[in-house]
């Protein structure tokens, strides 16, 4: 999917895409693997990175952002609506 | 420890419920598997404490035990089948734990500790499981520890009960802070007198495998200044606060080898939760 105009936080998507310094494409992965994934990506970033994830598996699309926030691991800076049966976030690092 | 830089697909998946939890994550599983534990003792304890270690990815196992496998072993040394009646308990875990998991070293060493090669024995452990059936290798390896700095866990077990110690050397209170001398040989007090339960021995070294796995990943607080103490008869658990004790003869000097210069040599039977309660 494209990043959609949706505002999460303050930060329009378009803006978090222009600075996403990981990207972790979890498309044909479920639960748990998806934040296993996404929390192991986290791991490398810096504080203040950005991760890009994008997801399929319909109950990662709320597990991941919450267990994201659960674990202070980042910040679910957007997080717009799925489309087409994906849905992205953006995360920066804590 | 060595120090792992990734981790490869199938160890994600293998470790993903303790990667998935808070206090672990990547970077802890990382040091697990960069970690050695040394376990000494091959029987109740030491078998459910390595299965667990084996299990949760510790990269290298050091197992110290001289003894067979008896058939009157079996129903609470869980790693050892009826098949290793006759082997070296060392060599059966071994077996086990290579087919249990790929990431893991064994390093089977049969042999007893003693004054004269436990320094050697210990030496390049992240933590030591004291897993031994005599009051005197309790002792030995809670002095060695401390003086050579290795944190470590000391349990005793018999019949339904038993009692677990953790220790950070230079810190906390030690085994011998706690009792000073090795209580005198009562036959009775032993498991082969006594007898005992499997699940008291699984359960204890089981917890201890855990205080391995927090000391390692520095998650959560270790079992240390208390002294745990539970009765499977009645399933009672008590905690009794050990902090601040006066230092005993091992940490009062600890770059001093004490237990070079201790005599161990006629204790050799179990703590009995009854006579250190009174």
């Amino acid at each position: 999917m494209t990043a959609t105009s949706v505002v999460n936080k303050g930060v329009p998507c378009t803006a978090a895409e222009t600075a996403v310094d990981a990207t972790a494409d979890l498309r044909g992965r479920k639960c748990p693997m998806t934040f296993v994934y996404t929390k192991l990506e986290l791991e490398r970033l810096e504080r203040g990175q950005i991760l890009k994830v994008i997801l399929d598996y319909a109950p990662s699309f709320t597990n991941v952002p919450r267990s994201v926030e659960l674990q202070d691991l980042g910040e679910v800076i957007c997080n717009p609506a799925e489309q087409g049966g994906e849905k992205t976030l953006w995360i920066r690092k804590k | 420890m060595r120090r792992i830089k990734t981790l490869a697909e199938a160890q994600i998946d293998r470790y993903s419920r303790q990667i998935l939890l808070a206090e672990i994550g990547g970077q802890g599983q990382k040091k697990l598997l960069g970690s050695r534990v040394t376990v000494v003792g091959a029987g109740g304890l030491g078998c459910p404490a390595s299965q667990a270690l084996a299990a949760a990815g510790i990269g290298t196992i050091r197992i110290i035990d001289a003894d067979r496998v008896e058939l009157s072993n079996l129903p609470r040394q869980f790693l050892h089948h009826t098949k290793d009646v006759g082997r070296y308990k060392v060599d059966s875990i071994q077996e086990k734990i290579e087919a249990m998991n790929p990431d893991v070293t064994v390093e089977a060493v049969r042999r007893f500790v003693d004054k004269d090669n436990i320094a050697d024995l210990l030496s390049g452990s992240d933590y030591v499981i004291e897993a031994c059936d005599g009051q005197a290798a309790k002792f030995l390896v809670n002095d060695a520890c401390v003086h050579l700095g290795i944190p470590f866990t000391i349990a005793g077990v018999v019949q339904f009960h038993g009692q677990i110690i953790s220790v950070t050397p230079g810190k906390t209170s030690c085994l011998r802070c706690l009792f000073r001398e090795p209580a005198p040989e009562d036959p009775q007090n032993s498991c082969s007198g006594a007898g005992v339960i499997g699940a008291a021995p699984g359960m204890t070294g089981m917890i201890q495998a855990n205080e391995a796995i927090k000391s390692i990943t520095g998650a959560g607080k270790l079992h240390t200044d208390k002294l745990l103490m539970f009765n499977l008869i009645d399933c009672s658990f008590d905690v009794l606060d050990i902090a601040g004790l006066p230092r005993c003869a091992a940490c009062a000097q600890p770059r001093e080898p004490f237990y070079k210069t201790f005599d161990y040599g006629a204790c050799v039977t179990m703590c009995h939760l009854d006579s250190q309660k009174a």
